[in-house]
């Protein structure tokens, strides 16, 4: 009979026990892998959600609120900006591609984004069904927007003026629905795209009816305006010589999303820090309920190891069987968490793509099921080594005392 | 070099680290036995675990077929158990985790030998405990398990066969019954048999009776 066997059996005698400090392990090998998954991906998903935009250039002001308000599209818009002047200042051979962004209506709370075709370039994006619009009046909708609002092509829908819903409706503007995008995972996919003539229209004919309760005549149309202007650039050297370049000018601000979100990281480290050991302090709590749950299991095997010493058992023989009930008792958590992860990942995933529009991986790399199963290893033979050593040492007279 | 199964000579044991109880000398030859007696708490399994290499004795020596288990490192001595000392207890002390036919292969694997599936074979049909031999130890009767312990104890050809009150709890027909397959099965194999009792029963039915005395 050997010590694989034997470990075996004391399993299966005390299977209770057994199942206990696997369903106990289990779980905190699924609990250490979420916090590996969102140590891993959220700086990703944060990364991901700026899309293809390497730079935005707004009016003069903040550039952190530029970047909330025209790549995150979280935050409301601090002024508009003469168009012409800003082509003419983010004209350089520099840019890959660039787009106005031109705010102030919504459909249902979603933003309704004035712009040209070419943000799709900027963002990478793709027409997923239908088309881009190619008139006045015509939309395409966000991923993740479409989802929500159960738009589909061909569809037309009112927006209602400001950027949250309640404003007063445009009702003899209809948009109809020409295309749905690809999901980005970036902001793009919680947008309605249509041409920035057509905001400027609504929003003159809106200054247009204004003037005309108060009686006063129509005002004449503005000069192409814009909240921003999105770009991506050629290359890094790009990325730290426009925005310099352009915050010189006392017209514009240029903020590169990347570095503002990492001074802001920066300045909340802290709490990001803090919420991380949180998570790990949980998780090590978590583990260490596995261990001692493997150790007290482990513990309940004392006699029966003992025992075989009577029989004449090296004590050696007798920790090599502990310690491999503890491995097969890692082993099957190990097994078990991982499944629940698997498990639990998909639909997780889809959760975080419907409701955030997050386009995260969230299942375990090889590296960190490799990482993990050497933790648990390591923790199997720590939380293994005294009742394997308590064993080796029993007092066979206690032992066989009735 | 003593060759004796058993030898045990100036034997006193402890308690609380003092001196306690004596036995007297005696020295066994394969198939005798002996009943060691006295009164409850005078030492009797204290003596037992002195000669099974369990608990040291306070002085005297004991000799098992030429070697004295105290001289041995503790490993070496649990090995050496293993192999020339069988020990039935009056609770048993089987392996409940595995079958019967397991715990008697356990016996020789655990004392460094190659289990001799012949040797367990004819024992369990010797014993009757054949049928019963993928059982696992729980669901066994007393007598049941008692065969056993005793099928387990004579595994590996023991030089002599150590037994604690072993029908301390069995009346007349079970306690003649299990004596009578000791000291048949003792001396088919060889051993010697000593038995720790205050049972009359068991004293009528061995060679020599020695007695501890209690130290004043």
């Amino acid at each position: 009979m050997t010590s694989l066997t034997l470990a075996t059996a004391f399993l299966r005698r005390r299977w209770g026990q057994a199942l206990s400090a696997v369903f106990a392990g289990a779980l905190s090998i699924a609990l250490v892998q979420a916090v590996m998954i969102a140590e891993r991906e959220l700086p990703k998903a944060a990364e991901q959600a700026f899309g293809g935009v390497d730079l935005v250039v707004g009016p003069k002001g903040s550039g952190l609120d530029l970047v909330l308000c025209c790549v995150l599209h979280v935050t409301d818009p601090r002024g508009i900006m003469p168009l012409a002047a800003a082509e003419e200042v983010m004209n350089s051979p520099m840019i890959k591609a660039k787009a106005p962004i031109a705010l102030g209506d919504n459909y249902h709370s979603v933003r309704i984004v004035g712009t040209t075709p070419d943000l799709l370039q900027v963002y990478k994006a793709q027409v997923a069904q239908g088309q881009i619009w190619t008139k006045d009046l015509q939309a395409v909708i966000g991923a993740q927007a479409a989802r929500d609002l159960g738009l589909k092509v061909g569809d037309t829908f009112v927006g209602s003026h400001g950027l949250v819903e309640g404003g007063e409706e445009h009702s003899e503007f209809p948009y109809t629905v020409t295309g749905i995008l690809a999901p980005t995972g970036s902001g793009l996919d919680r947008l309605i795209l249509s041409s920035i003539q057509t905001v400027w229209t609504i929003h003159h004919h809106h200054e247009s009816e204004d003037a005309e309760e108060q009686g006063l005549p129509p005002p004449p149309a503005p000069p192409p305006a814009a909240t921003a202007m999105v770009a991506s650039v050629k290359s890094p050297v790009a990325l730290a010589a426009l925005p310099r370049q352009i915050e010189a000018s006392e017209r514009f601000s240029a903020a590169a999303p990347a570095f503002e979100i990492a001074r802001l990281s920066r300045a909340v480290r802290p709490v990001a820090q803090a919420l991380v050991a949180i998570g790990l302090l949980f998780a090590l709590v978590a583990a260490l309920t596995a261990a001692s749950v493997l150790a007290s299991a482990l513990a309940a095997r004392t006699r029966d190891l003992a025992l075989l010493r009577v029989l004449g058992a090296h004590p050696w023989e007798l920790a090599l069987i502990a310690q491999i009930e503890g491995l097969i008792l890692a082993a099957l958590a190990l097994v078990g968490g991982e499944a629940l992860v698997w498990a639990l990942a998909p639909s997780m995933a889809a959760m975080l793509a419907e409701r955030d529009g997050l386009l995260i991986s969230v299942l375990p790399t090889s590296g960190d099921i490799l990482l993990l199963a050497a933790g648990t290893l390591i923790a199997a033979v720590a939380a293994s080594l005294f009742p394997a050593l308590k064993a080796g040492n029993a007092s066979i007279e206690t032992v066989l005392s009735p | 070099m003593n060759t004796h199964n058993i030898s045990v000579g100036g034997l006193v044991v402890e308690r609380g680290g003092k001196p306690f109880a004596t036995a007297p000398d005696f020295t066994l030859e394969a198939g005798q036995t002996l009943a060691l007696t006295g009164a409850s708490g005078a030492g009797k399994s204290t003596a037992l675990m002195a000669m099974a290499g369990i608990r040291p004795p306070h002085l005297g020596s004991i000799v098992i077929n030429g070697i004295d288990p105290w001289s041995l490192s503790p490993s070496k001595r649990d090995r050496f158990r293993g192999h020339f000392i069988g020990l039935v207890f009056q609770t048993f002390h089987l392996v409940d985790a595995v079958s019967v036919e397991a715990n008697l292969t356990l016996a020789a694997t655990c004392a460094g030998l190659k289990p001799d599936a012949a040797r367990i074979k004819g024992l369990m049909e010797r014993l009757g405990i054949y049928e019963l031999r993928r059982r696992l130890p729980g669901s066994l009767s007393q007598g049941q398990a008692q065969r056993v312990a005793v099928a387990r104890a004579l595994v590996n050809k023991p030089a002599v066969i150590i037994a604690d009150e072993p029908t301390s709890a069995l009346d007349d027909a079970n306690a003649l019954g299990l004596l009578a397959l000791l000291r048949e099965t003792a001396q088919e194999n060889g051993a010697a048999l000593v038995l720790a009792t205050h049972d009359g029963r068991v004293t009528q039915a061995v060679d020599r009776i020695v007695t501890m005395e209690v130290m004043q």
